[in-house]
């Protein structure tokens, strides 16, 4: 079989009756296929190219659509990764009032939203993101996401599911560091009470940035812990879904510090809570507490632990047993 | 005792000609992404993997899969294959390069052979395309061309990364290494070891001088 005639049949670039003539030679034994074999394969590596035809940050973006198709979960609707992360302020200090009412603030190009006490509210991003407030916080974003990236301040606590977008990086901005999102569910607890920070990291990536600081790589499961006296930044390994438990009314303590124990049921239940004695505060205490009312907590924790209670009007004391 | 000294060094300067002639030799392509420190964990390492195979693994699917989106998706699958099997510790860039082309070949021929029942030079056209695409690149002889093209084209675009240029800087500076040393540790030429170093240089220079009316 001439060669050229092979090459023709090879470019497409035949007649009818060429066509035909080839594929006669070819059927009549497997030397003549294999020649065809050989001569493909050569004008395939010759004509393979060290530029693209099409640029690549195209492809790999598709790319990493369809690896993050694999993970995603039905609370996402967009094919994105979300990541949980918590970030938890723990500061015993006077509470910051925030006002019991739900308001949009609408100054110039940004919207703040506050989340009632006792109560948590979702709020949609403009690029799709969602947001779900835990209580008394607020989260401060603009109205379009513009230029190079996606930047929201938080008080609070919110767990943040965020569609993925490679070109705009999604900032969370709490008092104490920049939390950037590469792709990725995760709870941000910030309250300006609490002596600590805390992002916990469910799914995905995260950077935690600060000023003339090395940025800080979470994978999940990880939770980091900034703690505001020392400026010191810990990393632990968490049980992630516990850290998420508030979604659903539930709270998880897990040898916490009865001092934080204090504030988050001051939190949920809008009493005052006070520690009968200073080295109780440190005492550590592992409960979950199911969607319970005031009293129930209270029950489950003296039944549950060597902490007893006081309470007159909407005031509570624990203190130790006797 | 100084004119063994004046030879040897008259023989080691004849064998850095020697190298300036000869082609670099061909090293492993593991070998290469080792010395790049290339980490396929990182976002930034799986990104470079992805630019060197991505288009020319393309580029070998459309010359036997028929449609071009077909293409399109295997190899895209292959990567995303890839993707989770570095974190399940499977592949590392010691055996990523036979991975990939093995893979794609592969599925390649998959689909060939799923899009008839019987692949025969008697069907419609389709399935003698088909039989013809699925014969050519199942044949041992035939994917070896390509292959063997994959890998020297492969070696030499790692070569040109800005991070390889970057590494060998490096060892001749932070590592405090000459070339000589560099170029038998990486098996290249003493004068390749020099252009990357000018090369360097050079990027340096110039992106230095955007600084100097601070100056």
């Amino acid at each position: 079989m001439y060669k050229e005639l092979l090459q023709k049949f090879l470019d497409n670039d035949v007649s009818k009756e060429e066509r035909e003539q080839v594929i006669d030679w070819l059927k009549r034994s497997s030397d003549n296929q294999k020649e065809y074999s050989i001569l493909k394969a050569e004008q395939v590596a010759r004509t393979m190219v060290d530029v693209p035809d099409a640029p690549n940050e195209k492809a790999y973006g598709a790319f990493k659509k369809r690896r993050g198709q694999k993970h995603s979960h039905s609370f996402v609707r967009h094919t994105a990764i979300a990541a949980l992360i918590a970030i938890g302020f723990f500061l015993y200090s006077d509470k910051i009032a925030i006002p019991d009412i739900i308001s949009t603030d609408t100054d110039s190009e940004f919207l703040t939203i506050r989340s009632k006490e006792g109560f948590n509210k979702m709020v949609t991003l403009p690029d799709g993101s969602k947001v779900q407030l835990n209580i008394d916080s607020s989260l401060k974003y603009p109205k379009n996401f513009q230029d190079g990236e996606r930047r929201v301040s938080l008080i609070g606590e919110a767990l943040f599911e965020i569609v993925q977008d490679t070109l705009r990086p999604f900032i969370v901005s709490t008092a104490d560091y920049d939390v950037k999102v590469l792709g990725t569910t995760f709870n941000v607890k910030s309250y300006g009470n609490d002596t600590r920070t805390e992002t916990t990291l469910i799914e995905g990536k995260v950077e935690l940035l600060r000023e003339k600081e090395e940025p800080i790589a979470l994978i999940p499961s990880q939770r980091a812990i900034f703690s505001k006296m020392k400026k010191e930044m810990k990393i632990e390994e968490v049980n992630a879904q516990e850290a998420i438990a508030w979604k659903k009314g539930s709270i998880v303590f897990n040898r916490t510090p009865l001092q934080q124990v204090a504030l988050d049921l001051e939190r949920k239940y809008n009493v005052k809570i006070s520690i009968g004695s200073p080295s109780l505060l440190r005492y550590e205490y592992t409960g979950t507490f199911d969607n319970l009312s005031l009293e129930e907590s209270l029950r489950l924790l003296v039944v549950s632990s060597s902490i007893d209670y006081e309470m007159t009007k909407n005031k509570i004391k624990l203190k130790m047993k006797e | 005792m100084t004119q063994n000294y004046f030879y040897y060094n008259f023989l080691l300067s004849l064998t850095d000609q020697i190298k300036l002639w000869m082609p670099d030799k061909d090293n492993n392509i593991g070998d290469r992404f080792c010395d790049l420190g290339l980490d396929l964990f990182t976002e930034e390492g799986f990104e470079i993997v992805f630019n060197l195979y991505y288009h020319r693994l393309l580029h070998v699917a459309n010359h036997y899969v028929s449609q071009q989106e077909d293409a399109e998706e295997i190899v895209q699958e292959v990567f995303v294959k890839l993707w989770d099997k570095r974190k399940k510790l499977e592949i590392d860039s010691n055996n990523i390069h036979g991975y990939l082309f093995k893979m794609v070949k592969n599925r390649c021929l998959d689909h060939l052979r799923k899009r008839s029942r019987n692949l025969s030079l008697y069907g419609n056209p389709g399935q003698i395309e088909d039989f013809l695409n699925f014969k050519a690149l199942s044949d041992q002889q035939a994917s070896n061309i390509i292959a063997d093209e994959l890998k020297e084209q492969i070696i030499r675009a790692i070569d040109l990364l800005p991070e390889r240029c970057k590494m060998i800087f490096l060892k001749s500076r932070a590592e405090d290494l000459t070339y000589r040393d560099i170029s038998s540790e990486l098996q290249i030429s003493v004068k390749t070891v020099e252009n990357q170093i000018g090369k360097a240089l050079r990027h340096m220079r110039f992106h230095l001088q955007e600084y100097l009316h601070l100056f």
